[in-house]
């Protein structure tokens, strides 16, 4: 199936295959690896993108389904700025240890700001709660959004 | 993973065309719970039509009394309204911020939930107790269907391979009514359901006026209790009256279970208790 | 100990930025020309024999070959201590998830579709899945003519328990559990200037390479492991798996092969953590001086050994935990069964029996009618103190200040308010863990420091980066050595073809053993930089020359100088230096009596727990976390090791067991087998204990898995604290807290 779209910023007319997911579509046909595979189920959320700025599990999307959607990895260029802020706040503040489920928290965590420029750790504990990490106890990377929300709030208002 | 044709909807009139052209078809939009089964190969060879782009269906809106929900509409979608939500629901909005996770509600649809009939869906017992009625359209004809009378069994629903499920309806309580929803599971988030209970009640001078309870995860579907209903109209709302409704509820749920082993039956005992004690209130 | 100017700060993790960038690659991000793509075939059933036929499934569209027992070039065999794995099954399938064939295709999907044709004729036989009947003279075997893999016992003292005034006594027991490293595993090999390469995630690049040379019969110098991004490991990367049967394909092919597990398959295919049942009854004067205990402990070790003897030796010499008990009793026993086989996790035995020994140590204090805080400050090990295997510890002994944060933090703890609705309890635990292989084997560490044509200093080591963070401590150390920024140092240590070496990334070793190695051979190069400098410069001595930056300097002249680029130019080869580090552990007598560890780490972890009396939810609300370190290299990755430890630690506790019916793992996926979200961590306080280690790398100890063994007996304290039911079975369920709860269900 012949599909538009656009990922990270960048128009494509492509076709995909009907038993494509989305993940597959991204990590084996436009080698964008950063997504990940940790369940296929959408109970990890390793392979988290955004499509129309909501974090979704790629997993659990057909890849035709993106047709006139407008789909962002971890490895999308940072348009807004945001995106390399919450990157180097994670660094930071030590987020990743085996960076498994990095990209996907990432990824939730702009979803987040992007809509709450002001979250309290619970709304940071909702947003990556879908988002399995076996390694951090997750505290480090609340401590991340966190503080990357004080940034962006600086740099917006 | 093996899948036949393709079909891309962009209206509700495109979708019944395709639905009434192709037979072994299943829809798909959020696909939360479809590709799962697609990728570990349960279901196969079918075709899909995708109807997550059809915008008409997605819509969350107050007219009178009355709240209409668009079947495409996401958790995330709904959620979204939640301000504009009566108080008197406070447990519709609750079960739905208890499905999975972020990233499941913003792609899962409302519709989705209630087509799947699975037993355990979090946002029909809320629906169920608030009476909800269904609009469901085919080529034909367009009928209206009680949400309790749509579940046929596990996984089955009364909707035929050519309808599409349009929109929820339902009134919105008198003030009096609070309509409460506990889900019981293992963890904090993204926790497959053990049962879950939702109860619109109306309690004055600590007497029960009236009551609906529905529940999930206690029988092949999501119901409505009438019989545990029974029990507590017209009650004072005491310690009393309370156990003798958990003891009864249990006794009703134990029957529906009677061939299973005994340590499901001790979860279902527990777990019905446990999520009445907290909706019953 | 002079001022230290890296060691100590909370660097920037080296890899940090492209793992939260997604360009750290992990095998499944890898794509080859040519490549192959592999699945495999295994068992569905515990125990049988079988027959295959895989002549339908060769014929299939896109099939290459269909590998089996009969195309293991080498030895059919692998295994950390014993050789009872196979490469493919040729006789006997011992557990469901037994690897039978692997089906090369071109296409995964070609893959898939072939398996599903291969037919298999199982002739099964009776299994035994429980290890109190798998020790019967007549239970089926598994290996050999006794299930029995492990005996031991230890004594210490006399046990006379009629000379206690109060005595104790329960069974605990511990579920099987499940690494679930985010990083399901994936290998990929290729043939490379006709040497085998094999790309895989693992804990462990050298010792894959050796179990390569054997089953694949080739020259170890033939093979170069390549150790890839590591998605977690938690000792679940130890057995090898995946990476094994892709090296065969490629060296058959001679073509690149690829293969990544799924979920499930990743459950089937590493081991687990034992489930023990533990029996311990202790005994202690009217003052609260604990001198009498004697356990029992029994594994199930599964289908295979594993480090079964390992395991289980941790678990004997940590049972009597961080007290100094005058008599003890330890009998432990590992056997064989048809279920899924248990190897290392996280804390290795001694996390399994602190939930035990802390539990009974709360049991005392409530006899005794003390307090459970009273009870360890009277009976924690301090300096001077034996332990169970009469092992004096000599230094670095801080518990009394582990338990003394924590209970400072508790007293505010308790005073903040509860939740009306919820009962409330609040309990401590403390853990004692040694490192190492231990047990007197040659524990070994190797580096080499170099320094590069840019001047640079490179880091030669094969020690493993599997989320731990051993590559910035490992930096770290360096830079602090040579005065420059951690940055500068560049770090090898992922082929095996480079580096020697540094044992594995197991038992909390690295930081301890590797880093060592790495401090020792850096302190070499220096020496070997002044007096190099020295000549260059045209000094009479090398007394007063500093380095910093890459550069030599006179301090009393600092325009005299030379840049290591320059020294470079001109002494290439001289400029490099090994570093080997052992441990010192000695082999424990039959009574194992001896010194099997060191060093030690402890700990102590007080918790808050909620719980709903209607449906018996259990939420730890709130904890202080007090971690011996001896120095911390980066405190910011201690702190991560701690949350992470801990949340490892309230998974077992609340959430995780591994459902076995007749050997069958029936939650093998993440929907079903529950890990802790986000929302079901407390945000800790974390206090560092430092009391530094004569012998470790600026006093440096391990921690990896000391800072998971106490979470679980906390949170059982404090589970009883709020409900007075002692649980003695985990996981503590909401279901499982509801049945003894008022006694509705027993
Ligand atoms: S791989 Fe999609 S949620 Fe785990
Ligand atoms: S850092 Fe390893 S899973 Fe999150």
């Amino acid at each position: 199936m012949n599909i538009q779209t656009v990922i990270n910023g960048k128009k494509i007319s492509v076709n995909v295959k009907n038993d494509m997911r989305l993940l597959d579509f991204l990590r084996d046909e436009l080698e964008l690896t950063g997504t990940k595979e940790g369940c296929s189920e959408g109970e990890c959320g390793a392979c988290t993108v955004l499509i129309d700025g909501s974090p979704v599990n790629s997993c659990l999307v057909m890849a035709f389904q993106i047709d006139g959607k407008e789909v962002v990895t971890i490895e999308a260029l940072d348009e807004d700025g945001n995106l390399n802020i919450i990157k180097d706040t994670f660094l930071e503040e030590g987020a990743p240890q085996c960076g498994f489920c990095m990209p996907g928290m990432v990824l939730s965590a702009k979803g987040l700001l992007d809509q709450n420029s002001n979250p309290t750790r619970s709304d940071v504990k909702e947003a990556i709660s879908g988002n399995l990490c076996r390694c951090t106890g997750y505290t480090t990377i609340e401590d991340a959004i966190l503080k990357s929300a004080k940034k962006l709030g600086g740099k917006n208002g | 993973m093996n899948i036949a044709d393709v079909y891309k909807a962009e209206t509700v009139k495109e979708c019944i065309k395709l639905l009434a052209k192709h037979k072994e078809t299943k829809i798909i939009s959020g696909g939360t719970d479809l590709v799962i089964k697609l990728n570990e190969g349960q279901i196969e060879g079918i075709s899909l039509v995708d109807i997550s782009s059809i915008k008409e269906l997605n819509f969350v809106k107050i007219e009178g009394n009355t709240i209409h929900i668009g079947s495409n509409s996401t958790f995330s979608d709904v959620l979204n309204h939640k301000s504009i939500f009566p108080k008197s629901i406070k447990g519709f909005v609750e079960a739905l911020e208890s499905v999975g996770s972020p990233q499941i509600r913003n792609a899962g649809t409302i519709g989705g939930n209630i087509c799947n009939g699975s037993p355990a869906a979090d946002s029909i017992p809320p629906l169920i107790v608030l009476g909800a009625k269904l609009t469901i359209i085919s080529k034909k004809r367009e009928r209206i269907v009680d949400i309790e009378d749509f579940f046929l069994g596990k996984g089955k629903v009364d909707l035929g391979s050519n309808e599409l499920l349009k929109s929820i309806s339902f009134d919105i309580p008198n003030e009096d009514s609070k309509l409460n929803f506990y889900k019981y599971s293992y963890r904090n988030a993204l926790s497959i359901t053990l049962g879950s209970v939702a109860a619109l009640i109306d309690i004055q001078n600590n007497i029960v006026q009236d009551i609906k309870i529905a529940t999930g995860g206690f029988s092949a579907y999501c119901i409505r209790e009438r019989e545990m209903e029974e029990l507590m109209i017209g009650k004072e709302l005491n310690e009393e009256n309370l156990n003798y409704l958990l003891n009864s509820a249990k006794k009703i749920v134990q029957k529906r279970i009677e061939t299973f082993p005994n340590d499901f039956k001790v979860l279902k005992n527990i777990t019905i208790e446990g999520a009445l004690r907290h909706v019953i209130r | 100990m002079d001022k230290l100017n890296i060691v100590g700060k909370s660097s920037f993790r080296v890899d940090g930025i492209d793992k939260i960038s997604g360009r750290s690659i992990y095998p499944q991000d890898i794509k080859l020309k040519e490549m192959f793509h592999a699945v495999t075939l295994r068992s569905t059933v515990p125990h049988a024999t079988f027959t295959l036929n895989t002549e339908k499934a060769s014929k299939m569209s896109g099939v290459v070959k269909i590998f089996t027992a009969h195309d293991v070039t080498g030895k059919n065999e692998h295994g950390v201590l014993f050789k009872d794995h196979q490469v493919f099954m040729d006789r006997k399938i011992n557990r469901i998830g037994d690897p039978l064939a692997l089906v090369v295709a071109e296409t995964l999907k070609e893959a898939k579709v072939a398996m599903k044709e291969i037919e298999v004729l199982y002739n099964e036989l009776p299994g035994v899945f429980c290890p109190l009947e798998a020790m019967n003279e007549d239970a089926p075997k598994i290996h050999g003519d006794s299930n029995i893999i492990a005996n031991m016992k230890l004594e210490k003292g006399t046990v006379d328990f009629s000379k206690c005034d109060v005595v104790v006594e329960n069974t605990f027991k511990v579920p099987m559990v499940e690494h679930a490293f985010l990083q399901p595993e994936s290998a990929v090999s290729y043939i490379e200037d006709d040497k085998l390469v094999v790309i895989s995630s693992t804990q462990y690049p050298h010792w894959d390479r050796f179990e390569l040379s054997l089953a694949l019969g080739l020259k170890e110098e033939n093979i170069k492991v390549l150790n890839a991004a590591v998605g977690g490991a938690f000792g679940g990367r130890e057995d090898i798996t995946s990476q094994i049967h892709v090296a065969l394909a490629t060296k058959t092919l001679k073509k690149p092969v690829k293969i990544t597990y799924g979920r499930e398959e990743s459950f089937l295919a590493h081991s687990k953590r034992h489930p023990m049942t533990i029996r311990m009854k202790i005994g202690a004067l009217k003052d609260g001086k604990i001198t009498a205990m004697k356990n029992e402990i029994l594994a199930d070790s599964g289908a295979y050994a594993s480090w079964a003897p390992s395991v289980l030796r941790k678990a004997m010499t940590h049972s009597t935990g961080p007290y100094e008990i005058e008599n003890v009793k330890v009998n432990a026993k590992s056997v064989y069964t048809n279920n899924p086989f248990t190897g290392a996790m996280r804390g290795f035995g001694a996390t399994q029996v602190a939930v035990g020994y802390e539990q009974i140590i709360d049991q005392l204090a409530e006899e005794l009618g003390i307090s459970t805080y009273e009870i360890r400050e009277k009976n924690i090990l301090r300096i001077g103190s034996k332990t169970g295997t009469s092992q004096t510890m000599y230094n670095s002994v801080p518990v009394d200040r582990c338990l003394e944060a924590v209970k400072k933090e508790m007293e505010i703890i308790k005073k903040k308010p509860v939740n009306k609705d919820m009962l409330t309890g609040y309990g401590i635990a403390l853990s004692i863990y040694g490192t190492g292989y231990g047990n007197g084997f040659p524990d070994v560490s190797s580096n080499i420091a170099k320094i590069n044509s840019d001047g640079k200093i490179e880091i030669f080591s094969g020690f493993t980066e599997v989320g731990q963070g051993a590559k910035t401590v490992m930096a770290q150390i360096a830079s602090e050595v040579f005065n420059t920024s951690s940055s500068n140092i560049i770090i090898n240590c992922e082929d095996t073809d480079k580096v020697p070496d540094s044992g594995t990334a197991a038992a909390s070793r690295q930081t301890y053993n590797t880093g060592n190695a790495v401090k020792k051979s850096c302190e070499k190069l220096k020496d070997i930089i002044l007096n190099l400098a020295q000549k260059e410069l045209g000094l009479n001595n090398n007394i007063g020359l500093e380095v910093k930056d890459e550069l030599v300097y006179l301090r009393t002249l600092p325009s005299m100088e030379i840049t290591f680029k320059d020294l470079f130019s001109k002494y290439k080869d001289e400029l490099s230096s090994k570093g080997k580090f052992v441990a010192q552990t000695t082999q424990m007598d039959d009574l194992s009596q001896g010194a099997p560890y060191w060093p030690y780490g402890f700990n102590a972890l007080g918790v808050k727990v909620e719980i709903d009396p209607a449906t018996g939810r259990i939420n730890v609300v709130d904890g202080v976390f007090a971690q011996d370190v001896g120095r911390a290299i980066n405190p910011r990755l201690v702190e991560g090791q701690m949350d992470g430890g801990f949340v490892m630690g309230l998974g077992y506790a609340l959430y995780e067991d591994i459902n076995l019916v007749d050997g069958e793992i029936k939650n093998r996926k993440f929907s079903s087998y529950i890990i802790p979200t986000a929302k079901d961590m407390p945000t800790l306080k974390k206090i560092i204990i430092e009391d530094p280690e004569e012998t470790g790398p600026f006093g440096a100890k391990g921690i990896g898995e000391s800072v998971t063994i106490p979470a679980a007996p906390a949170i059982l304290n404090a589970i009883y604290d709020a409900s007075k039911v002692r649980f003695t079975k985990l996981p503590v369920t909401p279901i499982e807290f509801m049945k003894k709860f008022g006694n509705k269900y027993d």
